[in-house]
């Protein structure tokens, strides 16, 4: 019959579907560490005891310093997947931003957030795993001694750029591959922003908790 | 007594040398239930006969008239001013083709995506005119239905900061359009023939997820869970031959359609 396409074709190329899943699989896999880091940090506020002793387990199984360069690629790669969507030419980001700006719509201006903090967050972060890992071991009093000696606002901008681009990614991911439906939206629209909250003011207190430790 | 209402329309015409866009303020008295339809065709008849703009059908069916209103876009004739504020912006739809004003032609733009994408039946059963029309089930019918609700008036493709910065990217419209096809029982087309035409970034992976598209439509299609449930479906395609089976099993979709194919 005229115009049927035969079952046999074959998919020419995986490549765009393979790509668009590594993006969200290195994003994800970013979120998770992000938060555990969140969590070992913030042990601090408790007591910089348990900060060490986490720390120490970290140093003997040799796990700070393998994961800190891995992560560090997964990001990098995480960073050349995405950035094919990035508004590039700056015709596009100001196309983008009039669309947005005229929409009044809340999704589209979280895009542009996602799109600006990727950017901080990458130089950040590249400033910071470099700076632990020319000062290994991890211990409380190193940070401490890092947020005393005026890197405070360094990482207040990270914490809150990471906070937002991990929330609304994490959220992005679950809308893109239909885990967040239209009848649960609002739902996740509410936990992604606790979760951001959450991760902030966490972030927050430890780094105030650092201020208050002797060096 | 009704509001005053200040309505600025963009003024352009593009087969006119010498006009340049720019807005144009009307004032019109507002009456109850009018409609931007209404509105817009007294202008016209009162005003400016040369004002141009689309409709048709003037209830919400041939999706001829939309256009950016107070921003977003949306339908014209099933906008009631009263729900507008008394200062009232309109724009034509970004991304199709200005005729003039108010009035783009979305017609060629979904012909082409729709000859692109093959937006029919694709059948190899050999037609026989005497027999009875096979089957289908009522659930499935209704859900099928439910995508085909479809006006094609564009809403979600100007609404959409992708469709905005890639010209190329073929729109939520569209892919709801293949979502009913691979819905389709009649329709032959497997998984891979449904990658080779948007597993792409022009298809399915360009979308950002912005669900600018979900929120404007106005015949309120299930938008945003047809772009993850064919997302997904592509994105399995294109690892399937990578995972181990146990898994590949596990996360085949689980729809009954993808088993008879
Ligand atoms: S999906 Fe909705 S907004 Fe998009 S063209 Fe169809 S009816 Fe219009
Ligand atoms: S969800 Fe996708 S198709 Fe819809 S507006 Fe956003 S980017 Fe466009
Ligand atoms: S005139 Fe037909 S949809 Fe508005």
């Amino acid at each position: 019959m005229k115009g049927s396409v035969s079952c046999a074709t074959v998919a020419k190329t995986t490549v765009s579907g393979r790509v668009d899943l590594a993006q969200a699989v290195t994003g994800v896999v970013l979120a998770l560490f992000t938060l555990m880091h969140a969590l070992f940090v913030g042990s601090v506020i408790i007591s910089p005891h348990i900060m060490n002793g986490l720390a120490w387990i970290l140093e003997i199984t040799y796990i700070e310093n393998i994961v800190g360069p891995i992560i560090l690629v997964i990001m990098l790669a995480h960073f050349l997947l995405a950035v094919r969507k990035m508004p590039v030419r700056l015709g596009e980001f100001s196309v983008f931003y009039d669309h947005a700006k005229r929409m009044r719509h809340c999704d589209t201006w979280l895009w542009l957030v996602q799109a600006i903090t990727a950017v901080i967050v990458f130089v950040l972060v590249s400033a910071h795993v470099y700076t632990i890992m020319m000062n290994l071991p991890i211990s409380a009093e190193a940070s401490a001694l890092r947020e005393q000696n005026g890197w405070t606002c360094f990482y207040l901008t990270l914490l809150i750029c990471v906070g937002l681009h991990l929330g609304i990614g994490l959220f992005r991911v679950g809308v893109k591959y239909g885990f967040i439906k239209a009848e649960n939206r609002s739902v996740w629209v509410k936990r992604t922003w606790l979760l951001i909250a959450f991760y902030v003011a966490l972030g927050i207190v430890t780094i105030i908790r650092f201020h208050f430790i002797a060096v | 007594m009704g509001r005053k209402l200040q309505i600025d329309i963009m003024r352009y015409n593009p087969l006119d040398e010498n006009s340049v866009p720019h807005m144009q303020s009307f004032f019109l008295e507002e009456y109850p239930s009018m409609t931007l339809f209404v509105a817009l065709t007294q202008l016209r008849e009162t005003q400016d006969p040369s004002l141009q703009f689309d409709f048709c059908c003037r209830a919400g069916i041939c999706g001829s008239c939309g256009m950016v209103i107070n921003g977003r876009p949306s339908l014209a004739c099933s906008t009631q001013t009263r729900d507008l504020p008394a200062h009232i912006t309109l724009h034509p739809l970004p991304i199709f083709k200005l005729i003039g004003d108010l009035s783009v032609d979305t017609g060629t733009w979904f012909r082409s995506v729709g000859t692109r994408l093959e937006t029919w039946i694709h059948s190899n059963a050999e037609f026989d005119e005497n027999a009875i029309e096979e089957r289908m089930e009522d659930g499935l019918a209704k859900e099928i239905f439910e995508l085909d609700r479809c006006i094609e008036c564009g809403c979600c493709v100007a609404a959409c900061g992708t469709a905005r910065m890639r010209e190329d990217f073929l729109g939520a419209t569209s892919i709801n359009r293949m979502a009913r096809f691979h819905l389709d029982p009649r329709d032959n087309r497997t998984a891979e023939d449904f990658y080779e035409v948007i597993g792409n970034d022009q298809g399915v992976f360009g979308c950002m997820g912005l669900l600018a598209c979900e929120d404007v439509c106005p015949k309120e299609l299930p938008l945003q869970d047809q772009l993850g449930i064919m997302r997904r479906m592509l994105a399995f395609q294109s690892v399937k031959n990578i995972v181990p089976a146990f898994l590949r099993d596990k996360m085949t979709c689980g729809h009954d359609k993808c088993g008879h194919k």
